[in-house]
């Protein structure tokens, strides 16, 4: 038996044995703080994809973009595009921010092209710059997020490609979100597009949507403004080819 | 279960404490740089035929 504790009136209490516990309150606190455990894991998962990979994916993808920007003898001229993940055009959007760039890829497996390059284009759809519809996908959370922002595309916005030997300006037309199934949005005459005709050259982004919980796509279309050998003026500072 | 791991940790307190934290660390190192990678590479996966 332990020593006594005092009462402030001089009182001797004697602590004896607690009553021994059952099985039953056992298996609960195990369980319970089983729960707890997988509770906080989850919560850290979360924070570890939306935010430390997010970040570190999408500054490796960048480093990359950056690397192509130097040297644009690096790309795979679109005539030449043949193999998943041959990289042929660089991407920037104003509106993702002054250094915002992604490389687009063939291809728009996870591995090796969203996860790892950024940007992923749907190998039945036409290439930058063709009549038809030149189809991209990107991640919206997570492996560098390329398109987190493809809710804030706007009236007025452009997306800049720069491949090999030419550059493509293309003007925002209509953000639309479908179900994951709806491929139509990828024809080469789109499927949702109001004012879409044959002839049309269309650059279609798709990404999932909401973010992280990923049920439905986020569909962006734009459309062909001009293409050009020369370094659109509001590009220069991202270099000529 | 915590507070049986705590009983079996030795030394007074701030050992304890200190035992703890690093158990804690090592935890969320082996969450961070093995478990979570691998959380993403194997369980979320893409689904083929749909918009990406």
């Amino acid at each position: 038996m332990n020593a006594p504790d005092l009462l402030p009136d001089g009182t001797k209490v004697y602590w004896g044995e607690l009553p021994a516990r059952t099985r039953l309150s056992k298996t609960l606190e195990i369980l319970g703080e089983t729960l707890l455990t997988f509770g906080v894991v989850i919560g850290l998962f979360v924070g570890y994809k939306a935010i430390l990979q997010d970040n570190q994916v999408g500054e490796v993808q960048t480093v990359l973009a950056k690397v192509y920007e130097a040297e644009p003898s690096k790309f795979v001229a679109i005539a030449d595009v043949d193999e998943l993940a041959d990289i042929f055009a660089q991407m920037y959007v104003p509106r993702f921010g002054e250094n915002w760039t992604r490389l687009v890829a063939e291809g728009t497996r996870w591995h090796p092209v969203l996860n790892e390059i950024g940007v992923g284009h749907y190998r039945n759809t036409e290439m930058p710059g063709e009549v038809g519809n030149f189809a991209v996908a990107g991640h919206r959370g997570g492996f560098g997020g390329a398109f987190k922002q493809i809710h804030e595309l706007r009236d007025g916005d452009r997306v800049y490609l720069k491949t090999r030997d030419m550059w493509f300006v293309y003007k925002y037309m209509q953000t639309k979100i479908v179900e994951p199934t709806a491929t139509g949005v990828l024809n080469s005459l789109p499927e949702g597009l109001e004012g879409a005709s044959i002839g049309g050259r269309y650059m279609t982004l798709t990404s999932c949507t909401p973010i992280f919980v990923n049920t439905q796509r986020i569909i962006v279309w734009l459309e062909l403004e001009y293409q050009s050998v020369m370094t659109p003026p509001e590009m220069v500072s991202h270099g000529g080819n | 279960m915590y507070s049986w791991l705590w009983r079996k940790l030795p030394g007074p307190w701030p050992v304890k404490l200190l035992v703890t934290l690093m158990l804690v660390s090592g935890f969320l190192a082996f969450c961070y740089y093995i478990f979570f990678p691998w959380l993403d590479a194997n369980v979320f996966i893409e689904q083929e035929n749909n918009l990406q």
